[in-house]
Order: structure tokens, then C-alpha cells, then sequence
């Protein structure tokens, strides 16, 4: 197909809204190579070179040449508006399907039949969804004339964004016939990436590549070991920093922690995570328009977001690996002279990158019960049926079934939400695999600490790091940043840290299939529930993490500190309807721990305490159990009342730890059918990773 | 079986299988067996195979068969790549294999016994080097009474038993008798031939 370069460059200035716009480096040249169909084109650039122009307008030149529409796959779609909103002014037809947006998928669907849509954005989820297939993808796939992989190192085993879709859209690339014109493009690509990209995309690839060097940025390190130390520095350079920037945390948790604490501190910012949900675009927008002075983000503010005069990048933990690093911090800086990438490096970053890294794959013993829960269930099994037999964690066997699925062959698949076993053994290099992943993924969390302690020659370790050459590197721009923080700003810090708390949800739903020993299944009635109750921390944190771990393991009774915090949060929180009296949850193990604890609080709050509730039977702790299922199960019919008379008011439930919940749900069940007010459960610590 | 399509596989599942990906757009008419045959013959006078039809300039080609085959028919059914990368992910998902006459993994006994009448395309599950040794074939209907599953099974059981293959056709129960994964028990299932 003929490429016209006029009506390239003419979308282009309609695009970017400037009249006298010039194409970048390459994009050109990449534009005109997927138009004419000479093969497959992989583009190598860092992220705001303008891939996207690259795309929409080659699907626009497609589409005016009579070809059919395009498809294009990405794994954060949500990112995409702003290149959305410049496709639209170039008329570029494109639509996204999603689940957010399942009630336009009926109109979508007789626009795509009408053949009116241009380019078609999905993730790789929704390709794989079946119901898409059928309803929606069936309608057009048999005339797409370009597929678009965004993201494209996701396809690679070495990629550092390895997401379990991508295996399967490596297959289906694999099996395109070399007539389908396919562009991949990606930000960063080391050359063991470049290496599997040629593999799959074929030897006949054209490759683009761009120059990796941010010379606006000042990039530094500093260690600051505990988090409140790491909050003061933050409450104490980022008012004098210039402009806005980005905050990155590694759990969701923290993005929450961090803001809290900087607004605290008068600073405008605000938490971003995958759980912000419709605020998202909100967020961003003000961001984009300096109302605030920071979003405290995780990687959910990642690919896509694109503010040129981004000023700062702040990472409050190391990432896992200098590839993703690179990418988060080459988000400042983009259109202005010069920007801060400063990372601190704390003493929890390698325990949470350790369990990221741990997440990735199963066991060979949670497959093994997996396969073998399958085999003897020739119909199939559902998740929550799976959970009854299998004693893991939900997550791991959501991930275990998704990674097998993908295998090929894979020894399982999947029907409507049944699970079954097929035709097929899993291969051994699965395995093989997974192993050399996990060692991978190990340099790399040594690699990213290596930069940590880097004195100088930031950019240069980065760049090598991702096979670049560092050329034209020039020194800093910017004056270095303070390295201690102010003892004051610190204690202040750790004050804030003893005074936050954290939220017990309710146990609205009895687990699938019910609890046999207490009869009950299905919803729990709203007068029988457990209210919203508090942790004063988690387990081993920075603020009273420690001394609760102290008072159980070490000393065998909770200081008078952890009284005192009880009964300020208390105040705080100030439950309504008030609590008239005090219970706890009792224990064989640690018969005196929690009563003790249960009475002296209540004395503090001039509360009566009476023990009420029994242990009928020594059952396993409940951090052995793997899954909610089987925590349930647990504590099915291992609590009982005593023959006490007790109030009728609302009571404050005290137990020391709290995981699944559910020996709360329980017991609450327990005192409120026999006549108990409101229960309020309190916890000092919160157990489990989120 | 994890081999990729070959391109001769993928051009001739474009001309001649129907992709079926869903309720999806009336497709271009797809090419009979004679189609077929006449094109593969026109294509070898060329010096030419199937996958030179996916090649970048396989206009010319296209055109130059015009007389056998409409060349916008020839072309919409090219067209088809992306949906056919699809279908062959839903197969391969569930361990099924596709072979086109051209391929060595076709089953030599099936080309040298049915010679131009061999089906173009052979989809199947299980290892497709053991219908080099022969088996034994049970067809049978698709409501087939708890009698003659029975029957099917006892005929599995002996076919096991004299290490003989048992080839079965693509229905429902038939096949999930034949997939039991009982020790010993080589099986593999044939479905739908062009």
C-alpha cells in the first residue's frame, strides 16, 4: 500500500494541535513502514517519543486506503486518554473495550459491525475472554489489517513486566501469517529482550531504536533506613522542591501512609493505586495541572501517564529491578530543562520485592494438589470449590490456574468458570522456567541495590544496565539534596506512624458451601455481622509493630504503651453506638495474654470486661490455614458462650491479632444472636500482606 | 504438540477452513477441495507453493491465478491472518494440532493411500506420529445409548490390551471415553476433515 507522506505529516499537526509540528526521529520512517506492509517493525523508544502518533496515524492512512481496522494491545488502557483525546482530533475512529465500560459494549459492538471503527484498544486480558471472542472480536478479526503490540516486552520471558496474558499473544503472534503487518513498540529494551522479540515477531524484523539518555535528570540515592525517618525526609525537601512530581511507593498501603502523613504536613498530594478507582482520571488531571504538589503513587501510575513538565520523581522504597526503575523515574523531566529522580533506599525494600518475586509462580506442591483436586473431579471444579480442597492461598491458586492455562500445551482449561484437566501433561520447561525467572529476578533486585549505594554516575549504571551506550551523559544540573533528616521531623514522624490505624472489614458472606458445625451458609444477616472495627497496626511495622510482637513472643503481656494507644484510638475512632462493655476472644495458647490485655483496657476506658466467649476445641492457628476457606472451616465450631449473663448494649470485641476475620464474624455472630448490642472488634495487629 | 503452523499450513487454513471464531460476519466463500486442488496445481506450474501467496508481493501471483480463483476472493480470504491466529490459539489452548498436506507431520499413510482425496487440512489431538502404525476406528452416533458407550469402552479396553490405537471421531461422548487417561491406553481423536 502506497505510504502519503503529506496526509502523514497533515494528521500529525491536527494531532498535536501545532500547526507547524515536524515528525520525530524515526517516526516517519516507522509510520511509512507499516503502511506499506514490508513486514514487521518493532519500535524502540522512551516513553513521550510518540508512538502513538505512529500507530494512529497508520491505521488512519490504512483505513482511508480501503484496509480493514486495526487492533492494538495494551496492558493499561486506562492510561491511554490523552492519546486518545489527540486521536480523536486526527478522526481517528478508536474505541476501547473494557471492563469498565461493559454497558457501551452493545453499542460498540454494532459500530464495529457497521465497520466504522478504526482501531479497536484491548488488553490482553479481554482478548483472551470469551466472550469477547465470540461477541465482539468475531466481528472484525477476519479484516484487521495491523495488530499493534504496545508494551511489547511484556511478550518477553526476560521482559520485566512479565504478565501471564502475554505468553498467549506471543503463541497467537506465532501463528499470524506473514501477510498481517505488526508493530510492537516498547520504552525499554535490553538486548536479551531484543533477542526474544526476534524470536517470536521473526527474522524478517525492521528495528527502530532510540537513544536512552534523560540528560534533564539529576538522579541520586540516599539510604535512609526506617520509614519514619524516610517520611521526615519527604516532609522536609519536597516543599523546597520546584514544581510537581511523583511519589512512589511499592504497596498500596503506603501510597495511603505517605499522603496521609505529607498532608499532615500541609503538602497537597494525594494517593494513587490501582484501588483509586473512578478517581483515577481526576487525580491524574490535577496532577497535569499542578493543583497538587505530588500523587503518592504505586506502578498504577505507569505507562501512558504523560506530563512533559514533570519536575520531580521521588521513589519512597526501591523497585525490584533497574529496568522499571528507569522507566518510573524517565517520567520527569520529559519537556523542561531539568528535574529530581531521588531514590531512598529503606530496610523493607527487599522483604516486599522478595514477595513479589515469590508471588510470581506456584510451587510444584500447590500444582501437584491443583492437578490432582482436578483429576479426581471429572466434571470440573470452580474456584470456590477448589478452595474446600486445597489448602492455598485464593490468590496463589487464581495464579496457579491462570499460569497453567497459558502453558502450551496447557493441562488445563478452563469452561464457562469450571476448571478441567485435557489432553495434555504440563512440560517440565514450565518449571524450568519459573526457576529461571525467579533467579533472574534476583540479579535484578541485587542489581537495583547496587544502585542504591551508588555515590555518582547514576545515569551511566542505568544505561548500561539496560544495554544502552552512554553517550553525552553531562553532569547535574541541580544541586543534591540534603541526605540526614531533622531529629524533630523524625520523632514527629514516628508519633504519626503510633497514630494510625487500620480498618477491619466486615464478613458480609458466609464461605461457599457454608459452615457445618454452626449451620449457617449464605449472607450474614445485617443484625448478626460484625461492625467495621480497628488494628491499631500491622504486624512488625514501624509504629507499634514492635512492641506488640514483643508483648506477645517476649515478654507474655502487652506494655501499658499499647493500653495507652488502645484507648486513644478508641477516642478517636469513637464507634457509634458506644461501646458499654468489654469482651475478648479467648486463646489455649496464650490462655492470659489477650484477657489481660481485654481487662486492662477496659479499665482504662471505665468499661466492665467480661469473659463471655469459650474455647471448645484446640484447632491449628489460623495463619496455617492457606485460604479464607479453610480459616473458615477452622474456626467453625471451635467458640462457644459461657453460661454468663452479659449486657444487652454494644461491646468492644479485643482480640491481639487479626487475619482472615473470621474468628471475629464468628464470635460476633455468637454474642449478637444470643442478645449482645453492636460488637465493635478491635485487633492490635493486622497479619497478611495487602 | 507445541510446533508453530507452518506458512504452506497457514495459507491453505485461509483459503479453505472457515475459522470459526463466534457468531461473527459472513466471511468470503471459502475454496471446495476442487478449488483447491486446481489452485495447488496452478501454484506448482509457478514454481510457487501456498505460503508464496502470503509473501509481500503476492499480488502478482494472486492475479496471475485469477482464472481459477476471483482475485477479491483470493484476497478477502488472505485477509483473514488475524482471525486465524485466533482460532489457532483456541486450539492449541486445549491441545489440538493442525496439519496441511504440505507438512511433514502429516500422516504419510493417509497421503499415500488417499493420494488428491487426503484432506487438505487434519485437525487432532494426541501424538499424530502414531497414525503412521494404523488403528482401529470407532464411529458411532452422537446420541449414543449408555449401551454402546459400554461397547466403545470394551473396544478401548482391547484395543489397549493387543497395544493397538484406537483413531475416534470428534463426538462428544465417544471422545471423552476415549480420553480417560487409563495406563497403557494410547489414544488419540481425529476431528472434522476438510
Amino acid at each position: 500500500m502506497a505510504f502519503n507522506r503529506d496526509r502523514a505529516l497533515e494528521l500529525l499537526r491536527i494531532g498535536s494541535g501545532t500547526p507547524d509540528a515536524a515528525f520525530r526521529d524515526g517516526q516517519e520512517e516507522a509510520i511509512r513502514y507499516v503502511v506499506e506492509g514490508n513486514g514487521r517493525l518493532l519500535v524502540v523508544q522512551k516513553t513521550g517519543w510518540g508512538k502513538s502518533f505512529v500507530y494512529f496515524i497508520a491505521s488512519k492512512l490504512l483505513r482511508e486506503a480501503g484496509a480493514g481496522p486495526a487492533i492494538l494491545i495494551s496492558p493499561l488502557l486506562a492510561l491511554m486518554r490523552n492519546q486518545l483525546l489527540a486521536a480523536e482530533r486526527m478522526g481517528v475512529s478508536a474505541v476501547t473495550i473494557n471492563s469498565e465500560n461493559l454497558d457501551q459494549w452493545s453499542q460498540i459492538e454494532s459500530t464495529l459491525q457497521r465497520d466504522e471503527v478504526d482501531i479497536l484498544l484491548i488488553s490482553p486480558e479481554r482478548l483472551a475472554n470469551p466472550r469477547f471472542r465470540e461477541h465482539v472480536l468475531a466481528h472484525l478479526a477476519g479484516r484487521v489489517s495491523l495488530l499493534v503490540v504496545d508494551e511489547a516486552h511484556c511478550i518477553s520471558d526476560w521482559g520485566h513486566d512479565f504478565r501471564p496474558h502475554y505468553r498467549s499473544l506471543e503463541r497467537i503472534i506465532r501463528s499470524l501469517p506473514e501477510n498481517l503487518r505488526v508493530l510492537a513498540t516498547t520504552a525499554t529494551a535490553n538486548n536479551r529482550v531484543i533477542e526474544d522479540l526476534q524470536a517470536v515477531l521473526g527474522p524478517n524484523l525492521f528495528r527502530l531504536r532510540g537513544d536512552l539518555n534523560r540528560s534533564s535528570l539529576t538522579l541520586q540515592t540516599i539510604r535512609l533506613h526506617g520509614q519514619a525517618e524516610r517520611l521526615a525526609w519527604l516532609a522536609e525537601n519536597v516543599p523546597r522542591l520546584e514544581g510537581s512530581g511523583i511519589i512512589y511507593t511499592l504497596t498500596v498501603r503506603d501510597t495511603i501512609l505517605v499522603a496521609d502523613w505529607l498532608r499532615s504536613q500541609g503538602l497537597a498530594v494525594e494517593a494513587y493505586s490501582g484501588q483509586t478507582g473512578e478517581l483515577r482520571p481526576e487525580l491524574e488531571q490535577a496532577l497535569l495541572d499542578n493543583r497538587i504538589k505530588a500523587l503518592v503513587a504505586t506502578t498504577a501510575l505507569g505507562m501512558g501517564f504523560d506530563k512533559p513538565d514533570l519536575s520531580f520523581v521521588i521513589h519512597y522504597q526501591a523497585p525490584g529491578l533497574v529496568v522499571a526503575y528507569y522507566q518510573q523515574v524517565g517520567r520527569a523531566g520529559r519537556a523542561i530543562p531539568s528535574a529530581y529522580g531521588i531514590l531512598l533506599g529503606g530496610q523493607e525494600d527487599t522483604d516486599i520485592t522478595d514477595y513479589f518475586i515469590e508471588q510470581a509462580f506456584p510451587t510444584r506442591d500447590e500444582v501437584a494438589l491443583i492437578l490432582k483436586a482436578l483429576e479426581a473431579a471429572p466434571e470440573g471444579l470452580t474456584v470456590p470449590q477448589m478452595l474446600g480442597r486445597v489448602n492455598a492461598p485464593q490468590g496463589r491458586i487464581d495464579k496457579a490456574l491462570l499460569l497453567l492455562s497459558l502453558e502450551s500445551p496447557a493441562p488445563i482449561a478452563s469452561q464457562g468458570s469450571r476448571w478441567q484437566l485435557v489432553a495434555a501433561d504440563l512440560n517440565e520447561s514450565f518449571w524450568q522456567r519459573a526457576e529461571r525467572l525467579t533467579a533472574l529476578r534476583r540479579q535484578e533486585q541485587e542489581q537495583m541495590q547496587t544502585y542504591v549505594d551508588l555515590p555518582s554516575g547514576h545515569m551511566d549504571f542505568l544505561i548500561r544496565a539496560l544495554d544502552g551506550r552512554p553517550r553525552g551523559i553531562t553532569t547535574a544540573l541541580l544541586p543534591p539534596l540534603p541526605v540526614e533528616v531533622c531529629d524533630a521531623v523524625a520523632r514527629e514522624a514516628v508519633a504519626f506512624l503510633r497514630r494510625t490505624s487500620l480498618p477491619i472489614e466486615p464478613r458480609k458472606k458466609w464461605p461457599v458451601g457454608g459452615l457445618p458445625h454452626s449451620q449457617v451458609s449464605g449472607l450474614i444477616p445485617d443484625t448478626l455481622r460484625a461492625e467495621a472495627g480497628k488494628a491499631l497496626c500491622l504486624w512488625g511495622d514501624a509504629g507499634w509493630g514492635g512492641l506488640v510482637r514483643k508483648g506477645k513472643y517476649k515478654t507474655g503481656t502487652f506494655s501499658e504503651e499499647l493500653i495507652d494507644a488502645c484507648a486513644a484510638l478508641i477516642r478517636a475512632w469513637n464507634p457509634a453506638p458506644r461501646p458499654t462493655w468489654v469482651t475478648c476472644i479467648p486463646s489455649h495458647r496464650h490462655p492470659h495474654l489477650v484477657p489481660d490485655f481485654a481487662q486492662r483496657l477496659a479499665k482504662k476506658l471505665d468499661l466492665p470486661f467480661l469473659a463471655v466467649l469459650a474455647r471448645t476445641d484446640d484447632r491449628p492457628e489460623q495463619k496455617k490455614m492457606a485460604n479464607s476457606a479453610q480459616q473458615a472451616r477452622n474456626v467453625d465450631g471451635s467458640l462457644s458462650l459461657m453460661d454468663i449473663p452479659f449486657p444487652a448494649g454494644p461491646v468492644l470485641l479485643i482480640d491481639d491479632m487479626v487475619d482472615s476475620r473470621w474468628t471475629f464474624t464468628l464470635a460476633s455472630w455468637l454474642l449478637r444472636q444470643n442478645g449482645s448490642g453492636e460488637v465493635w472488634p478491635l485487633a492490635l495487629a493486622k497479619t497478611g500482606k495487602d | 504438540m507445541d510446533t508453530p503452523l507452518s506458512s504452506n499450513t497457514k495459507a491453505i487454513l485461509l483459503l479453505t477452513a472457515p475459522l470459526l471464531l463466534g457468531k461473527g460476519a459472513e466471511g468470503p466463500k471459502l475454496l471446495s477441495l476442487g478449488e483447491y486442488n486446481r489452485l495447488a496445481h496452478f501454484l506448482r506450474e509457478q514454481n510457487a507453493e501456498p505460503a508464496d501467496l502470503l509473501s509481500p508481493n503476492a499480488h502478482e501471483l494472486v492475479n496471475a491465478g485469477g482464472a481459477i480463483v476471483e482475485p477479491g476472493r483470493l484476497e478477502s480470504l488472505l485477509e483473514r491472518g488475524f482471525l486465524l491466529s485466533q482460532v489457532v490459539e483456541h486450539w492449541q489452548s486445549r491441545a489440538i494440532w493442525v496439519a496441511s498436506r504440505a507438512d511433514n507431520s502429516y500422516p504419510r499413510r493417509l497421503k499415500s493411500r488417499l493420494r488428491e482425496y487426503a484432506p487438505a487440512i487434519l485437525y487432532g489431538a494426541g501424538a499424530s506420529t502414531l497414525l503412521d502404525g494404523g488403528g482401529l476406528g470407532v464411529v458411532g452416533s452422537r446420541d449414543a445409548d449408555d449401551g454402546l458407550i459400554q461397547f466403545t469402552r470394551s473396544v478401548g479396553a482391547l484395543a489397549a490390551s493387543a497395544s493397538q490405537s484406537i483413531v475416534s471421531g470428534g463426538g462428544e461422548r465417544h471422545r471423552s471415553c476415549g480420553d480417560g487417561r487409563r495406563p497403557g491406553s494410547r489414544r488419540y481423536c481425529l476431528w472434522r476433515a476438510f
